[in-house]
């Protein structure tokens, strides 16, 4: 059995779609006039990006084709990043950046752990319904009730009562 | 708490094991509700009551959000403007109580919503949609859930603010971020201290073992540190 602390009085037909993310860049402080990714075996290639959604960086650079890169796995030198201090990998595949990994820096306690950042849309589907996803929950920083009534829980709660 | 809940245990029709448990998320709030005026947070701010005259929970949970203010490095606090508002920790608290509730009733095997934190015990495996930030009609993620938590933190409501203690201005690296661990009170707490860190939540975030995590950064990217706990394998 399952109980709410809202009673819910009209159904919410809700849709599901996945979010279509927008391509990811690395802003660094390096000033490294050099962006260009080279080859898979030269690993001390630099690693930085902008995103192409801005016109520069800090540095004043404009943004690379992200064609242009060659498919294999990339590893920067350490940055400074908005994640804080950290290496990155990059992945490119089919031309495109597919992904990147973050490898954090090793602190004076802890070692260093990776970290994935997903510039293209996860999941293939493009739509769900709630049956089909089939979801029990959602985790989300939904807290006032009139939030709640059009979101996501009252839905599922609504399906499932 | 002013917060919508929801308690689904499989095999359960009694209605006074829902009771009890609601009616301990009622007591709770009108002990720490920073709302009601004659709480035990409102009345210990006003400087009504010394700590030593305040109920034994209320000096738990105080206790409690100082030893994690310092694990935290200062980025989870429970004092704004130099009050005591601990309503960041009292959550992933009361959940954690709720669970205890319904164990004591003689289930083993329920899961819990309270706030878009989610608490999940016994042997059933449920399916948790991570909202999407920006689209709050809509998924990113889905973590099956056995025996553990998720804990989400973000503003896309209007008038939130999680500040950034460091810097004293409200954090906006991150539109949301979600904590996935074992124990709910932890995965709160992480999750509102890597918001509240922006750019050095990695540092405190990748060190925490068997704590994962899902980011949305305000560029719109998604960082995680478990792509697969998340559904999110490439």
């Amino acid at each position: 059995m399952k109980r709410s602390s809202n009673g819910m009085k009209k159904t919410i037909a809700v849709i599901f779609t996945i979010a279509v993310l927008g391509i990811i860049g690395v802003a660094t402080k390096s000033g490294s006039a050099n962006h260009q990714l080279t080859s898979p075996s030269n690993t001390s290639a630099a690693s930085a990006m902008t995103p192409a959604s801005t016109s520069t960086n800090s540095a004043g650079q404009t943004p690379q084709a992200i064609a242009s890169y060659k498919d294999g796995t990339y590893t920067g030198t350490a940055e400074d990043t908005p994640y804080g201090l950290v290496q990155i990998a990059v992945v490119v595949s089919g031309g495109k950046i597919a992904n990147v990994n973050f490898l954090s820096m090793p602190s004076d306690q802890g070692h260093s752990r990776d970290v994935t950042a997903f510039a293209e849309p996860l999941l293939k589907q493009t739509t769900l319904s709630s049956q089909s996803a089939n979801i029990d929950f959602v985790s989300g920083a939904t807290t006032s009730s009139e939030a709640y009534q059009m979101s996501l829980q009252a839905a599922l709660d609504q399906a499932q009562a | 708490m002013g917060m919508p809940i929801t308690v689904d245990i499989p095999g359960c029709r009694k209605p006074s094991v829902f009771e009890a448990v609601f009616d301990d998320f009622r007591t709770i709030d009108d002990r720490f509700s920073p709302f009601k005026e004659n709480s035990e947070v409102s009345r210990y701010a006003r400087g009504e009551l010394e700590l030593d005259q305040t109920s034994a929970d209320f000096r738990t949970v105080k206790k409690a959000c100082e030893q994690w203010e310092k694990r935290t490095d200062g980025f989870f606090s429970a004092y704004f403007d130099k009050r005591f508002n601990p309503t960041g920790y009292v959550k992933g608290w009361a959940i954690a109580r709720a669970g205890e509730r319904i164990n004591e009733q003689g289930y083993q095997t329920f899961c819990i919503s309270a706030g878009g934190d989610i608490l999940a015990r016994g042997g059933k495996i449920w399916r948790v949609g991570i909202q999407n930030p920006r689209i709050p009609d809509q998924i990113i993620g889905v973590v099956k859930l056995q025996n553990g938590a998720v804990a989400t933190s973000g503003t896309y409501e209007r008038g939130q603010h999680i500040i950034n203690p460091k810097t004293k201005k409200p954090a906006q690296a991150f539109l949301g971020l979600s904590v996935a661990g074992s124990d709910i009170i932890k995965a709160d707490v992480l999750a509102t201290a890597g918001f509240a860190a922006e750019k050095d939540a990695m540092g405190l975030l990748t060190k925490q073992p068997g704590y994962e995590f899902l980011g949305v950064m305000k560029e719109g990217h998604v960082i995680a540190s478990s792509p697969q706990l998340f559904g999110l394998a490439a």
